[in-house]
């Protein structure tokens, strides 16, 4: 997967394609409804959420104020228990502590359990690059590995793909697995992957995983997951590497109760997920199961620095995608529009932290400032506050035109707005080309050209946004 | 290499913060032997009954048996039921057990194709119902997620009120595990389309016995 081959200032272009793809607008349509109504659900069934989305902000703004205290605390845990950790400053050394952890056991094959911080640090491509063979096997992400494809969702990758897309996939790559037919229906296709994958768990030399938390007072690692993949990964390979972020740490097990709340509401709109597993260290003497070894690869990427001001905040994170789940213009354009491994609003923001503001583009400016994501945000991220502050930097710094800065955030606006945008249109499309005659950026940005059928040319002609959108809303 | 990469790490991320005295330091310790008590979900009415119905909202089966010489018969009647081969692995902690006589049993750790496994529960959480297994020698990990079907053993006095009420419990064994699976519902995905699909690479089903009798 080679999710950093896309620059994510290239946001305008791709926008374009994820609004004229009408496989994605269905599919998008459909997390809207089921998310938002699901999440909702479970907020309501529990009266205590609110207090729970104020203790889980105190849980993490406490661990982030003493970060190194606890880091230094879940390191000596992990290692009293038999395992051990690695410190990687940016993606290419966490990349190199796995390659030699797999180099030295002598592996072969790798599984993976679904990783954000592995698609952070293109893993798979640096292990790939060695003649190691890597097997998502989560079910969403083994079907992109399949594709080629970067995820589209922090929790639900393959909300771009159409069962189509993956039947064909399937019919190509497992064909000579004992499955010639092609088959649209789920439950065959997940059939499918089940058969495949599980001799892969037990040829596996290396099972790495992420983490959704890291518990200091015991050295643990936890991951919760529906498919139970995970579980197979870790407890089946030789050796388990486990990669993280720094921030993920927390004190205890009872903070860690309060997190799980929030987490599997917040992501799925359910109480619990199937599967929450704590790992800790190799198996131990007398164990049937389980690695022989278990390494932490702890890494930084950027994220020590945003400890010093106000980006602080957006170390909170928990990936629980609600707020790009309620993003409008996440809903609008899909994650592929953002160019970068995280998307939506927690995307627009730790992209610039994680790549730099040069990177980002005009990220920043892909936001409404509706302030909906703030508000389902289980531990109180400001996120349009940060977004705002990313401007000004962008601003400051010159990394963005003021005419990027400003079209990419009036169409943002404008494109959640179908009766003010028909009002606008006019006006706003003569700016806009305006705008964009002596800008490259600009040249498929949607007002411009994201529903004419030209691809580079910035004429207010075509169907007009409006028309899109109801095209879009009634099936 | 590592080790100065640890130092920079930690170098940056002290700069970043405010610097510690020694009561700090103490005070951190503390946080963690005594962390502070935060919200629980607050549900009245009996545990057993409020896991019974979690359990079973998730799509788990629940049975009740009189005692743990009773799970024998009632797995059995599973397997007659639903046509599956009599090749049941058992966590070995359950070889004392006395098994139906024509299975043939599995006391060891999982295989790529897994009909049927028991495993026991360390606790039951009356919040979500969940059952929480705790790997150690006689209880393989890979066994709870192999199988078909799972059959999950739960004395009825181990079920506990929330969460937070799990760890006390581990805690108190020999040594911490190398695996505590949270097990709440069977194996499911919806990467396809959304469309949810049961199992993904997990059991089909999860069926949770619980035992009445005193241990
Ligand atoms: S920013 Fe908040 S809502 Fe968005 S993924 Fe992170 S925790 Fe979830």
């Amino acid at each position: 997967m080679t999710a950093h081959a896309r620059p994510p200032h290239e946001f305008d272009a791709r926008v374009t394609t994820g609004l004229g793809d009408a496989n994605l607008q269905r599919s998008l349509n459909a997390l809207k409804g089921t998310f938002i109504a699901a999440r909702g659900h479970a907020v309501t069934a529990l009266p205590e959420f609110e207090a729970l989305r104020d203790d889980g902000k105190a849980i993490k703004d406490h661990t982030l104020a003493n970060l190194d205290f606890y880091l230094q605390r879940y390191e000596e845990e992990v290692v009293r228990r038999g395992g051990q950790v690695h410190w990687a400053r940016d993606a290419a050394e966490a990349c190199d502590i796995v390659r030699t952890i797999c180099r030295e056991a002598g592996a072969r094959t790798v599984t993976k359990g679904k990783s954000m911080v592995s698609e952070e640090i293109a893993l798979n491509d640096a292990l790939e690059a060695d003649g190691l063979e890597v097997i998502e096997t989560d079910a969403g992400e083994y079907i992109l590995q399949l594709g080629r494809e970067a995820p589209s969702h922090i929790v639900m990758p393959t909300v771009h793909k159409t069962t189509d897309q993956i039947a064909d996939l399937f019919q190509k790559h497992h064909g000579e697995l004992g499955f010639p037919d092609r088959t649209t229906d789920a439950a065959e296709l997940i059939a499918q992957v089940r058969t495949v994958l599980r001799d892969k768990y037990f040829k596996a030399d290396v099972g790495i995983t992420g983490a959704n938390f890291l518990v200091a007072e015991t050295g643990s690692n936890i991951i919760v997951t529906n498919e139970g993949n995970g579980d197979l990964t870790s407890t089946l390979a030789r050796v388990h590497i486990v990669t993280t972020g720094i921030e993920k740490v927390i004190p205890t097990l009872e903070d860690l109760s309060v997190m799980l709340r929030l987490l599997a509401r917040s992501a799925l709109g359910s109480e619990i997920t199937s599967y929450t597993t704590l790992s800790t260290g190799p198996r131990r003497s007398g164990d049937l199961d389980g690695p022989e070894a278990y390494h932490v690869v702890l890494i930084d990427n950027g994220r020590a620095n945003m400890l010093a001001g106000h980006f602080r905040e957006m170390l909170r994170c928990i990936r629980c995608g609600a707020c790009m789940n309620h993003c409008p213009v996440y809903m609008s354009v899909g994650g592929h529009a953002y160019g970068s491994v995280y998307p939506g609003p927690m995307g627009a923001v730790l992209t610039p932290m994680i790549n730099g503001h040069e990177a980002a583009g005009e990220l920043p400016h892909a936001c409404t400032l509706n302030g909906r994501c703030q508000s389902v945000c289980p531990v109180k991220i400001p996120l349009p506050d940060l977004l705002r502050r990313l401007r000004h930097q962008q601003w400051e710094k010159k990394f963005v035109s003021a005419k990027v800065r400003w079209g990419v955030g009036a169409w943002a606006w404008l494109a959640t707005k179908p009766r003010l945008y028909k009002l606008a249109t006019g006006a706003a499309m003569r700016v806009l080309g305006w705008a964009g005659r002596d800008k490259g950026a600009f040249r498929s940005l949607p007002l411009a050209s994201g529903w004419t059928k030209g691809r580079d040319m910035p004429a207010p002609q075509g169907p007009t946004f409006q028309e899109l959108w109801a095209r879009r809303t009634r099936p | 290499m590592s080790l100065s990469s640890r130092d920079l790490v930690l170098g940056r991320i002290r700069g970043a913060l405010n610097a510690r005295g020694d009561a700090d330091v103490i005070a951190l310790k503390q946080r963690i032997s005594s962390p502070p008590r935060w919200t629980r979900p607050a549900f009245d009415g009996d545990d057993v009954a409020r896991f019974v119905q979690k359990a079973k909202a998730n799509l788990s089966s629940v049975e009740f048996v009189a005692t743990l010489a009773d799970v024998g018969n009632a797995v059995n009647a599973i397997l007659q039921f639903q046509g599956t081969p009599r090749d049941v692995s058992i966590a070995p902690g359950l070889a004392h057990v006395a098994w139906p006589e024509h299975w043939t049993v599995n006391f060891g750790t999982g295989r790529p194709v897994e009909h049927v496994a028991i495993t026991d529960a360390t606790a039951g959480i009356a919040e979500t119902g969940s059952v929480v297994m705790c790997s150690e020698a006689g209880r393989p990990g890979g066994l709870n997620f192999l199988p078909e079907l799972h059959v999950a053993v739960l004395h009825k006095a181990d079920i506990v009120h929330h969460l937070e009420d799990i760890w006390p419990k581990i805690r108190a064994l020999p040594v911490w595990p190398r695996a505590v699976n949270i097990i709440s519902a069977p194996s499911r995905t919806a990467d396809v389309a959304q469309i949810v699909v049961r199992p993904a690479h997990g059991p089909k089903s999860l069926h949770i016995i619980i035992v009445e009798a005193e241990q």
